[in-house]
């Protein structure tokens, strides 16, 4: 392991797709917040086959890049970031979007609620905290993600505010969980269940979200209805396998 | 007799075993995953030549309707031949993921340890969008550069 002058490294996973606009400022926010809250901050672009300039971009601001030679979807490209955190040994990894959605400043609440006691094997970023500030989502996402946070809770036992938020920090517990098996596509709420079935310690801060800068959503309204069926199904299925093993094999 | 009422069926049933063996001869599908298929072609072949056979079996199967067994059977093969399909699409899709994550991961070590800074813009994308006769005249200019380029510089 590197010596750091800090107790604790966190690997950044950026998953980005034809980013290249706004990768550059969110690698450079990323690298001045290194070193504020303690803890030395590593960024990682992982490129998931962008035909734009994105990896060059993310180099030329500083950032480690991993191209991968062919687009795997958001869950392949996370998972690729948290195989890297576990093999190298990081403190903890956190997933950050690479639209500009999640401020790097908010990055303290995360790293904050990580240190609290018990420790948390996973902090996720919610913007549904108490105070409600900055972006709020429109009525038809908050709908669906009303009825993701009841299938959680009623069929996984997972009380999670903001089921779909992919501003998070993954512990060593998480890393060991999730290097081995993580969802392709749609990840975040499947994710939580997965977590809760290996019984997991989740937490949540709220933290203050912007509307994307630049790009589009993976989200569009025609696979809404997959969407939420296969999440729904995916939920049910992770928790009958918990209760046969504690521990979800990876395929 | 009662091949002549089912001659259109067995056609319809050669070809497309003929079909399916013209692709193992081109080497496009691979006898290990279209055998069960190929075997499951010969049985109905088998069926449309002799249907006695399906009135004997249907018979003893408790069906009234031969038609209703013949129906019955086939459907039960093919789900389960899907349902190969789809186990071995799924093993298929995890492999290709998780080697395509550690083709990654070995290539950034490798940019890394080497400290050449990524270049290949969009190298999977571009050839496919792109023109491919260009691109590959391109591709083959940029490999040539590099020894011409080191062989001056050592003279």
């Amino acid at each position: 392991m590197i010596c750091s002058p800090f107790a604790m490294r966190a690997l950044i996973v950026v998953p980005a797709l034809n980013e290249e606009r706004s990768v550059g400022p969110l690698v450079a926010d990323l690298r001045a917040e290194s070193g504020k809250h303690g803890v030395e901050i590593v960024p990682v672009v992982i490129d998931d086959g962008s035909t734009d300039r994105t990896s060059q971009v993310a180099a030329a601001a500083g950032a480690r890049v991993v191209q991968l030679p062919k687009n795997l979807g958001i869950g392949g490209a996370v998972q690729t970031g948290l195989r890297l955190a576990w093999r190298e040994g990081f403190s903890c990894a956190v997933q950050i979007d690479g639209d500009g959605q999640h401020p790097p400043h908010e990055l303290g609440k995360l790293f904050a609620a990580f240190r609290g006691s018990p420790t948390p094997d996973l902090v996720v970023g919610t913007r549904y905290g108490d105070d409600r500030q900055g972006f709020q989502s429109t009525v038809l996402r908050r709908l669906g993600s009303g009825w993701l946070r009841w299938v959680l809770r009623a069929v996984a036992g997972v009380r999670s505010t903001d089921p779909t938020s992919g501003y998070r920090l993954y512990g060593p517990r998480a890393l060991a969980l999730f290097e081995r098996t993580y969802p392709y596509d749609y990840p975040e709420p499947e994710s939580l269940a997965m977590a809760r079935a290996a019984g997991l310690n989740i937490t949540e801060v709220p933290v203050v979200m912007r509307p994307r800068t630049a790009g589009s959503s993976s989200i569009r309204s025609w696979r809404t209805a997959y969407y939420m069926l296969k999440v729904s199904i995916a939920v049910a299925l992770c928790y009958a396998r918990s209760a046969r093993r504690p521990w979800p094999k990876a395929m | 007799m009662e091949f002549e009422r089912y001659w259109i069926f067995a056609i319809c049933c050669t070809v497309v075993v003929a079909m399916l063996v013209r692709l193992l001869l081109r080497e496009r599908v691979s006898l290990q995953h279209s055998l069960a298929f190929l075997l499951f072609m010969m049985g109905v072949l088998t069926i449309a030549v002799f249907p006695s056979l399906t009135y004997r079996l249907g018979r003893l199967m408790g069906f009234t309707l031969p038609s209703n067994f013949f129906f019955a059977i086939l459907i039960g093969i093919l789900v389960m031949l899907h349902m190969g399909t789809v186990i071995a699409l799924s093993r298929l899709e995890a492999r290709t993921i998780a080697l395509t994550q550690e083709l990654g991961l070995v290539q950034e070590q490798m940019v890394r340890l080497s400290g050449v800074a990524p270049h290949r813009a969009g190298a999977s994308e571009s050839a496919a969008h792109g023109n491919l006769a260009s691109e590959t005249a391109k591709a083959v200019a940029n490999r040539t550069d590099t020894p011409a380029a080191s062989g001056a510089s050592s003279t």
